[in-house]
């Protein structure tokens, strides 16, 4: 059973028009995103939700590829196979040499060898966000600080957990579709 | 499939590298504030070398400015005198890279931000611009010893760094030169004529604005002549330039000093009514006279040194403006005169 319905450019209401030309303009795509056509009945949530994702990965001190990576791990760790498709996808424009079956490893062995040394510590950190916000500790964040993280940076990054982890929510409480240029990691 | 994992290693750096070095170098251009600068490097330079904690020394005048960067973030300070360390290597101002712990290094030892339980290395680079040193770099390096690549970007982006906050502080000394020339009296420091009747119109301006009473005392050095002709102008410029550290002495905070004119001396005092600029006025009477100067011309006991003072208020003439507010310290100055010198006189108005 499809448990959503899409909103297609042509059929949108003006607000939500804006919402998708938005998205487009930000990320220089053509195409809308499923997961945005799925919130074009209410135009306030795919604004809410769009503004969330821009100002979060389109903003701010954190360099993109890292933010991308932050977001491809959590949603793998959410088990999210939308997101995690969708992010993997990002990471590997953003770098050519990384292939598919680069990423694939990443998730199995965890280990990140052809990663900086902060890369690894910020994947760290937020795995353990993932797993238990609660349990998190000081020594996680000195960790990150000593890697050369501000107090703002830890603070950006706990924002892209989060927006990972809300949309890891929707896309796979609703069984989103792959997108067709998405290839499913999970 | 080492060399593969290298490979790709340094690909994956280099986006993320590239972005940061071009923002940081735009950041550093565009830029005109020193600690934003800082803080800008503190938060980037993670991203394309090993270079989490670190501090660069500055000469400044003639003290030294040091920025410290650590967790993510930079602070400036201006210092007297270096630490130890530091002072060691601003004065061999040669380049160092010692593995940590350090051996023997007489006891000295780096700032604490340099020594973190994860610290590997520590580099000292000194940067040199026409010959003289501009700025000294510390760095430690974190979890890995430095790299070839830590060994290009750092000594790149430190020299860029350097450069620019010794440009900036050199603009800042020099646009402080510039106002002292234009404001002050250059035989005393004080402020001169211009200035000083400047800073009358603005705080009358400000007195009316809050109605709080301003007052002026204007002030003449009792029988200079006799001193220029007694012992020489050079022995009355060091009369004039005691004259002005002992009113500097008796003044408060917010009093202004100013040289009106070659023996002539303008304070304007706010917020302050009669009866106070009468006190401030009798204290800087005394400041002068008390004891006597000594001057290279002067045979002992030293000179004694007066002078008479006149004061006025605009406290009863609430629109009063700056030239007859001074043409009342004048009258009164010109009654302390009469009646016989070293002395205060009040200007009251007569109807």
């Amino acid at each position: 059973m499809q448990r959503y319905l899409i909103v297609e450019y042509q059929d949108a209401e003006p607000a939500t028009r804006e919402v998708y030309e938005d998205f487009m303009r930000t990320t220089g795509t053509t195409l809308v995103p499923l997961w945005l056509k799925t919130l074009g009945h209410s135009a306030a949530l795919a604004r809410a939700y769009w503004e969330r994702a821009k100002g979060t990965l389109f903003h701010g001190n954190l360099p993109l590829p890292l933010k991308e990576m932050i977001v491809f791990v959590v949603s793998a760790k959410n088990g999210a196979r939308y997101c995690s498709a969708c992010h993997a996808q990002a990471v590997l424009s953003l770098d050519k040499t990384l292939q598919f079956c680069d990423l694939q490893d990443f998730l199995k062995s965890d280990a990140g060898r052809s990663l900086p040394p902060y890369y690894q510590s910020v994947v760290d950190f937020a795995t353990k966000v993932v797993a238990d916000a609660n349990a998190v500790g000081d020594d996680d964040f000195v960790l990150l600080m000593n890697d050369g993280f501000s107090r703002e940076e830890i603070c950006e990054i706990i924002a892209v957990i989060d927006m990972a982890t809300m949309f890891n929510v929707y896309t796979s409480s609703l069984r989103i579709d792959l997108d067709p240029e998405y290839q499913a990691i999970l | 499939m080492t060399d593969a994992a290298h490979w790709r290693d340094i690909k994956v750096h280099l986006l993320v590298r590239y972005e940061a070095l071009v923002d940081l170098l735009d950041a550093i251009q565009l830029l005109d504030d020193i600690e934003q600068i800082s803080k800008r490097i503190a938060s980037q330079w993670k991203y394309f070398a090993n270079a989490t904690n670190w501090r660069l020394v500055l000469p400044a005048s003639a003290d030294f400015l040091v920025i410290d960067g650590s967790r993510g973030t930079a602070q400036v300070s201006l210092v007297t005198s270096l630490d130890a360390w530091d002072a060691r290597n601003w004065q061999q101002q040669l380049p160092q890279r010692s593995l940590l712990p350090l051996t023997d290094d007489h006891g000295l030892l780096p700032p604490d931000h340099l020594l973190l339980p994860n610290s590997k290395e520590i580099m000292v680079l000194p940067f040199a611009r026409d010959g003289i040193c501009i700025g000294l770099l510390s760095m430690s390096a974190h979890q890995l010893p430095f790299n070839d690549l830590d060994m290009k970007f750092i000594p790149l982006m430190g020299r860029q760094f350097a450069s620019r906050v010794a440009d900036i502080l050199l603009r800042q000394q020099a646009t402080q030169a510039l106002m002292e020339r234009a404001t002050r009296d250059s035989l005393t420091g004080l402020f001169n004529r211009g200035t000083i009747l400047e800073r009358l119109s603005s705080q009358l301006a400000l007195a009316r604005r809050t109605q709080q009473a301003l007052s002026v005392i204007l002030l003449d050095i009792d029988h200079f002549k006799v001193v220029n002709d007694t012992y020489g102008h050079a022995a009355g410029d060091d009369v004039l330039r005691e004259i002005a550290r002992r009113l500097l002495n008796a003044a408060r905070d917010g009093d202004h000093v100013g040289r009106y004119g070659g023996e002539e001396f303008l304070i304007v005092l706010y917020p302050c009514n009669q009866a106070k600029a009468l006190c401030a006025a009798e204290r800087f009477r005394q400041g002068v006279a008390e004891s006597s100067m000594f001057i290279n011309a002067a045979p002992p006991p030293g000179l004694q040194i007066t002078i008479s003072l006149g004061v006025a208020s605009a406290e009863d003439f609430p629109q009063i403006g700056a030239a007859d507010l001074i043409d009342h310290a004048d009258h009164a100055l010109y009654t302390s005169k009469a009646t016989g010198r070293n002395c205060v006189t009040a200007f009251i108005a007569t109807n």
